[in-house]
């Protein structure tokens, strides 16, 4: 799954038809799209807002495996020929609190990368800023991911919009904007699935015999834990399945005693 | 994932001569200017396996703590006075058993380049005693001397100093100091295990002809090494294969070119070992039978593994020169 979040709806209109997001209708609070693979949330703008649409977003939906966050957004940059590119940020400053945050970039990928400092307020002067782009939401974006993520599954993508001068910047120019980036950026999140995709040591088929079996010997926590890691040992020591422990599921357990039993039975075969 | 493809650099030693060096070496890389490696090396929630992967790079000054005491789980060959200390924290290598997993909050790797102030400190240190110093256990130092020269100046820091200086590498870059004097005050060790368990454990490691062949290199210089078969792994048919690969590694070197041998089983601080299992549970190191005594995690049957080995040794190394790590004695030293 991957969390995408946009201060402006703008800025989240052109994810929403290209990844045919519905809304929820449920959420009072932000607006937010999902599909089965991508829950987007319009966070508004500023970085506490941002801050507390991660955190809203992620404590209500909750965090799946291998699911990763991207803050997206449009940007002001010192450099006029910056205009219309897409970067990838590698490190984030606080204007305000002159903290730094450096996102864990561990992919190859196709863009270029740039510094990105978060300001309260929107930015006129170029003397003004330490990195080459500014925006209002990244520190406060990367702070709160960083509290439900790994380091290497945050990632601001930065399109520069304007040089500080804000120049035509309208609603149906940031759609116009984005759209053109759209095909760059699915290709980025397809390859960041790829790149950390976790193998699971059980199949799913194992996983229900070991449970199976759990509940038919009625182990304890303490047990079940055990039992668990004797498998996963078994496993990856022998490197065999663990579907022989199926013949254990006829054993009769109805009193403490007989649990012991059977459970040391069951682990005398996985030793 | 690339390793390298980002390179932190502390901007107080942005303009070190060290630092351009290693940056001439990595064109491609992305450099990011920092004001502290802490800023890349302490952030939270880093996946140490999955950094391994894609490793970058942090270029440092080191401000404070140049020395530690040597560690109780570490032989120290009877030397009270024993220390350690790292120019670079982390390695390239990937041993599953290594301690450096889950020991840092990151896997990536870190040079301090201000190698002078480390020689300050030590030189302060070493007008009160003589110390016994550990320059390998943070890192493998010699596998990395084509990026930083490190080792070289450390032997030939350690040539007008009196102080014992160790060098403890499972890499085949010997030859990368052929043409130095290495005093008599610099020990090589070289961590040598048999082939089965490197394949095994230990990625990217060169294989142990490799290792005999540097070995061989630095013989032929009269230097006396020390040989590390630790950690001792279990793996099926062990008698077989460690006694296999003991006449291998003494039928390439003679008995009068070992300085010593020192033979210690896998062992962790019970902590460290929750740590690298929350990382990775389905780790071979976990998969054998293994035991908490005294704080420290180890195999049951450990005691058993190193005497075998010891015996091994024993047959082709006097009894003199075989160290088996035993804890117990050890503790009074501290």
């Amino acid at each position: 799954m991957i969390f995408l979040f946009t201060a402006l709806y703008a800025e989240a209109y052109p994810f929403i038809n290209y990844f045919k997001l519905k809304r929820d209708l449920q959420n009072n609070y932000f607006q937010v799209f999902s599909n089965d693979e991508a829950l987007l949330t319009v966070t508004g703008v500023g970085k506490i807002n941002s801050a507390i649409a991660v955190a809203y977003t992620l404590g209500r939906y909750g965090i799946y495996r291998d699911s990763f966050a991207l803050n997206f957004g449009i940007a002001g940059s010192k450099f006029p020929q910056m205009k219309g590119h897409l970067y990838l940020i590698n490190k984030v400053i606080d204007s305000e609190t002159k903290k730094v945050f450096v996102p864990d970039v561990l992919v190859d990928h196709s863009f270029e990368e740039s510094d990105l400092e978060t300001f309260n307020h929107p930015v006129k002067d170029a003397y003004r800023m330490e990195a080459n782009l500014c925006d209002m939401e990244g520190s406060g974006f990367y702070q709160a991911a960083s509290k439900f993520f790994d380091a290497h599954q945050i990632y601001l993508l930065k399109l520069v919009s304007d040089s500080l001068d804000f120049e035509g910047i309208s609603r149906d120019f940031v759609i116009q904007l984005v759209e053109e980036k759209l095909k760059e950026i699915d290709e980025f999140i397809k390859m960041i699935k790829e790149s950390f995709k976790t193998e699971e040591v059980f199949s799913e088929e194992e996983k229900n015999i070991i449970k199976t079996l759990s509940d038919k010997l009625k182990l304890t926590a303490s047990q079940r834990q055990i039992l668990y890691k004797a498998c996963l040992h078994y496993k990856v020591r022998e490197n065999k399945g663990v579907d022989f422990l199926k013949g254990f599921f006829g054993m009769e357990v109805t009193n403490k005693k007989e649990r012991e039993k059977a459970f040391e039975e069951v682990l005398s075969h996985l030793r | 994932m690339k390793k390298f493809s980002h390179i932190y650099v502390e901007e107080d030693v942005k303009n070190h001569p060290l630092t351009i060096k290693i940056l001439s070496k990595f064109p491609k890389s992305k450099i990011v200017y920092i004001n502290r490696y802490s800023e890349v090396f302490n952030r939270p929630n880093q996946n140490y396996l999955v950094q391994k992967k894609g490793q970058n790079l942090i270029i440092a000054k080191k401000r404070h703590d140049f020395l530690y005491k040597g560690s109780e789980l570490c032989e120290d060959f009877g030397n009270i006075h024993f220390f350690h200390t790292s120019n670079i924290y982390n390695c390239v290598y990937e041993c599953e058993y290594c301690y450096l997993q889950g020991l840092y909050p990151s896997a990536h790797l870190v040079i301090f380049v201000n190698m002078e102030d480390y020689f300050r400190e030590i030189d302060k240190l070493i007008e009160r005693k003589k110390i016994y110093l550990s320059i390998s256990y943070e890192t493998d130092l010699l596998a990395l001397e084509y990026l930083t020269g490190f080792t070289r100046e450390w032997i030939e820091y350690a040539s007008s100093r009196d102080l014992l200086l160790e060098i403890k590498t499972k890499s085949a870059n010997f030859p990368a100091l052929e043409d130095l004097e290495i005093p008599p005050n610099v020990i090589f060790a070289w961590t040598l295990l048999p082939q089965p368990v490197i394949d095994r454990y230990e990625k990217f490691t060169p294989s142990l002809e490799m290792r005999l062949k540097s070995i061989k290199k630095a013989i032929s210089r009269g230097l006396r090494i020390r040989i590390s078969i630790e950690p001792v792994m279990y793996l099926e048919n062990f008698e077989e294969v460690y006694s296999q690969f003991v006449k291998e590694v003494f039928s390439c070197i003679p008995e009068k070119s070992v300085r010593d041998v020192n033979i210690g089983a896998f062992r962790l601080p019970k902590e460290q070992a929750k740590r690298i299992e929350k990382l990775n549970e389905a780790s071979l190191i976990f998969c054998y039978d293994t035991v908490v005594k005294d704080e420290v995690f180890t195999y049951r049957n450990a005691s058993d593994y190193e005497n075998f080995v010891a015996e091994e040794v024993k047959k082709y190394v006097p009894s003199e020169k075989v160290y088996v790590f035993n804890k117990k004695e050890k503790s009074s030293l501290f």
